[in-house]
């Protein structure tokens, strides 16, 4: 081989394992991802929901990362909390009347979440800018059909409603593990929506029902729910299927008696052998 | 009391033994008591920590503590039926081990319900159990079935004792103690026909009750899982499965105890081949018909593809879950007690103590079988559960207490037997029958050879 061209070629292999050896100490550091949600529930429980995950050979959860939370203004960002994440990874800031939060003249609010990382996982940083919201779930009846109303608005800075239009809203009813959702549609100009209810859904004994409104992963408003109950589902009467444990209390009479009959019976033949006892010493004493 | 020179001979003997300790005694004696002082430390750490230092969660309620209940409760047959059984029926080879039989049934029935204890939660509740408790709630009626159960077993040791109780009260101990609790429990006897016959009537009377008693104890226990409508449990033949599995794992604790106490105490003139041979039938026979009812238990289970039964079996018959378990306590534990017993050249007094060790620990592993994987699999979808919650594995507080009971098991017979001849020695009257039976036996096998001999001979010609 030609000396230039085996030069040139050394020159590449040496580039390049240098280049991977560099890699290789940049990768040693393990990275990080932060994801940020906003909630809001009954428009009065507001919280950020922070999600953390560390690479392994894959991303996973990473538990007992601690994160700051800023709340970013004009100038400078003001720190609110640290949250640690649990064991699914999630760590979750409420978001009170806390005077620090910096809110804008539309009422916007941003808040930073970092993680500040170490020797060995890298840092990571993710923001999130809400405007909150106003959602109430009414009911109301005209001649026999029932309807179910959902109103948005839009909060400013000095709590003045705006209706809310064009939002898409999702109307579920509330079940033990999850929730069973039946309509979805858009609010109108005054940010109001009337679904009909439906007159088959079936409710507790008492024909209760929960109905649930959302909107979800909204860029500007994040996450909204808001609950309604009413007493116009089918009732269903409780299943009539019994049956007994041992834990219970509530055995046939009949076994409580024959267990007591054959306890004493048992009982009576101890009785009477601790008797023997005594007629064994009596017959010593007799001699 | 009078007494023959075959009976003061084994006084002698038996008494010497008991106020006199070796150094490998001594030694035995100290590493009990550092594990019993494990358990102590264990059940400190618990009641000051609370459950949360076990493994058991929300989900898996119950754990190895009630593994170990239902294991002592089951060995605590022993001397329910077997030594019950024998003495209804007057069998002669019983007398050498009808003792340690009956100890082992005080000794379980003891330790066994504490497991429960350890499993609560509020212990400074316990006293609502007695203020509190509901003669209609099938579970007062385990703790009432269990307490005389343990009432009627000390009834029936002690009478069966107060023959040797009275020899020992008239033997030359220097302890004044001694003197003093065995007059105490002798009751004055110095067998007369009368103390003789009240004494055979307690007896008789005990041996009966004891039985069917023993009987309702581990059904009831067995109803507690056969009434619950879960998968691996709620099935009809607990009861009588659960009975069966009792018997065989208590014949195996007996045929261990009678191997280290023959060896502790040097008993090879009263303990003989002869009663390994026959508790290793009992035993052979009983491993059959657990056998059966492991087999036709699964099966029904299997055949009928129940969705939540399917889930529990496919975590036994898993090989990263139970199947190395489930093959040692449904095959191994059945199968070779059954093949050693079975096959004369394999039978000895080794191989039989052995197998029994083999299908003790396979009926504990049985046990855990049972309640694991039932609870592990529950009826409604778990959501977000953490993975303690979902698998349970025992903790070391659990394991420490679980071996604190298995050395307070074995201290008590040691003290027990520091107490009372650990072989009944106002009995060894009847081993006139009993060396008549085994020169019936010996008779029998000479006759056997003697025919195989002549058989040799005649294919020879």
């Amino acid at each position: 081989m030609n000396m230039r061209y085996r030069n040139f070629l050394l020159i590449i292999i040496i580039a390049l394992f240098s280049n991977s050896a560099l890699l290789a100490q940049s990768d040693k550091k393990k990275t990080t991802k932060i994801r940020v949600e906003y909630f809001n529930k009954n428009n009065t429980t507001e919280y950020l929901l922070l999600t953390l995950r560390i690479k392994e050979d894959r991303y996973i959860p990473f538990e007992d990362a601690t994160v700051l939370i800023y709340s970013v203004g004009d100038t400078s960002n003001v720190l609110l909390d640290k949250v640690v994440s649990n064991y699914k990874g999630e760590a979750k800031f409420y978001i009170s009347d806390d005077p620090l939060i910096f809110r804008d003249s539309t009422g916007q609010m941003t808040f930073e979440a970092e993680y500040v990382g170490d020797d060995q996982i890298k840092s990571d940083k993710e923001s999130i800018s809400i405007k909150k919201v106003n959602m109430e779930v009414s009911f109301f009846q005209k001649d026999t059909v029932k309807y179910i109303e959902v109103s948005v608005n839009e909060m400013a800075f000095d709590d003045q409603k705006s209706p809310l239009s064009d939002m898409e809203i999702k109307l579920s009813v509330k079940g033990t593990f999850s929730n069973l959702k039946f309509a979805d549609e858009k609010t109108d100009e005054n940010g109001k929506v009337i679904f009909e209810f439906p007159i088959t859904m079936p409710g507790d004994t008492i024909g209760n029902l929960t109905i649930v409104s959302k909107i979800e992963d909204n860029d500007v408003y994040g996450n909204i729910e808001s609950e309604g109950e009413i007493n116009w589902g089918v009732i269903v009467p409780l299943a009539p299927e019994k049956h007994r444990g041992l834990g219970d209390t509530d055995a046939p009479l009949w076994m409580v008696y024959t267990l007591i009959i054959l306890l004493s019976a048992v009982w009576f033949h101890y009785i009477y052998v601790i008797f023997l006892f005594f007629k064994i010493k009596m017959a010593r004493k007799a001699i | 009391m009078d007494q023959d020179p075959k009976t003061t001979r084994a006084l002698n003997f038996f008494a010497a033994q008991m106020v006199s300790i070796s150094k490998s005694g001594i030694i035995q004696l100290i590493i009990l008591s550092l594990f019993i002082l494990g358990g102590l430390y264990a059940l400190i750490v618990q009641i000051i920590e609370g459950h949360i230092v076990t493994g058991m969660r929300d989900n898996v309620v119950w754990g190895i503590y009630i593994v170990n209940f239902i294991f002592f409760i089951g060995i605590s047959y022993a001397g329910a039926l077997i030594s019950g059984i024998l003495h209804l029926l007057g069998v002669p080879w019983r007398t050498p081990i009808i003792r340690i039989a009956e100890i082992i049934t005080v000794i379980s029935t003891i330790i066994g319900p504490a497991y429960i204890l350890l499993c609560m939660g509020r212990l400074d509740r316990l006293d609502h159990l007695a203020l509190y408790g509901r003669i209609q709630s099938p579970i007062i009626w385990d703790v009432l079935a269990i307490t005389t159960y343990l009432i009627g077993s000390i009834i029936f040791l002690y009478l069966a004792s107060i023959r040797d109780l009275a020899l020992l009260r008239d033997y030359p101990f220097k302890s004044k103690w001694r003197h003093k609790v065995y007059k105490f429990l002798a009751l004055d006897f110095n067998g007369t026909a009368k103390q003789n016959r009240y004494l055979e009537r307690g007896l008789n009377i005990m041996s009966a009750i004891i039985i069917p008693l023993a009987i309702l104890v581990h059904s009831v226990l067995a109803w507690i899982f056969g009434m619950t409508l879960r998968p691996g449990w709620h099935s009809t033949i607990f009861a009588p499965y659960f009975v069966v599995a009792a018997v065989f794992s208590g014949t195996g604790v007996l045929i261990i105890a009678m191997w280290v106490f023959r060896k502790y105490y040097h008993l090879e003139a009263y303990i003989t081949k002869i009663h390994f041979n026959y508790l290793g039938i009992i035993l052979m026979i009983l491993g059959a018909l657990y056998g059966y009812f492991t087999f036709s238990e699964y099966l029904t289970s299997w055949y009928g593809s129940e969705t939540w039964e399917m889930e529990v079996l496919y975590r036994l018959f898993d090989v990263n879950e139970y199947w190395w378990l489930f093959f040692f306590a449904a095959i191994v534990g059945v199968l070779l007690p059954i093949i050693v017993i079975l096959i004369p050249r394999f039978r000895n007094i080794n191989s039989i103590t052995a197998v029994s060790a083999i299908a003790v620990l396979a009926l504990w592993i049985k046990r855990y079988l049972i309640i694991i994987p039932t609870l592990e699999t529950p009826l409604l979808p778990l959501q977000d559960m953490r993975t303690e919650y979902i698998h349970y594995s025992p903790t070391l507080i659990e394991w420490l207490l679980t071996f604190s009971g298995v050395a307070l098991f074995c201290l008590l017979f040691f003290l027990f037997s520091k107490f009372i001849p650990i072989i009944t020695v106002s009995k060894t009257d009847d081993r006139k029958d009993y060396s008549e039976l085994r020169t019936l036996v010996m008779k029998r096998i000479m006759k056997r050879k003697l025919k195989e001999a002549q058989l040799k001979e005649f294919n020879k010609s």
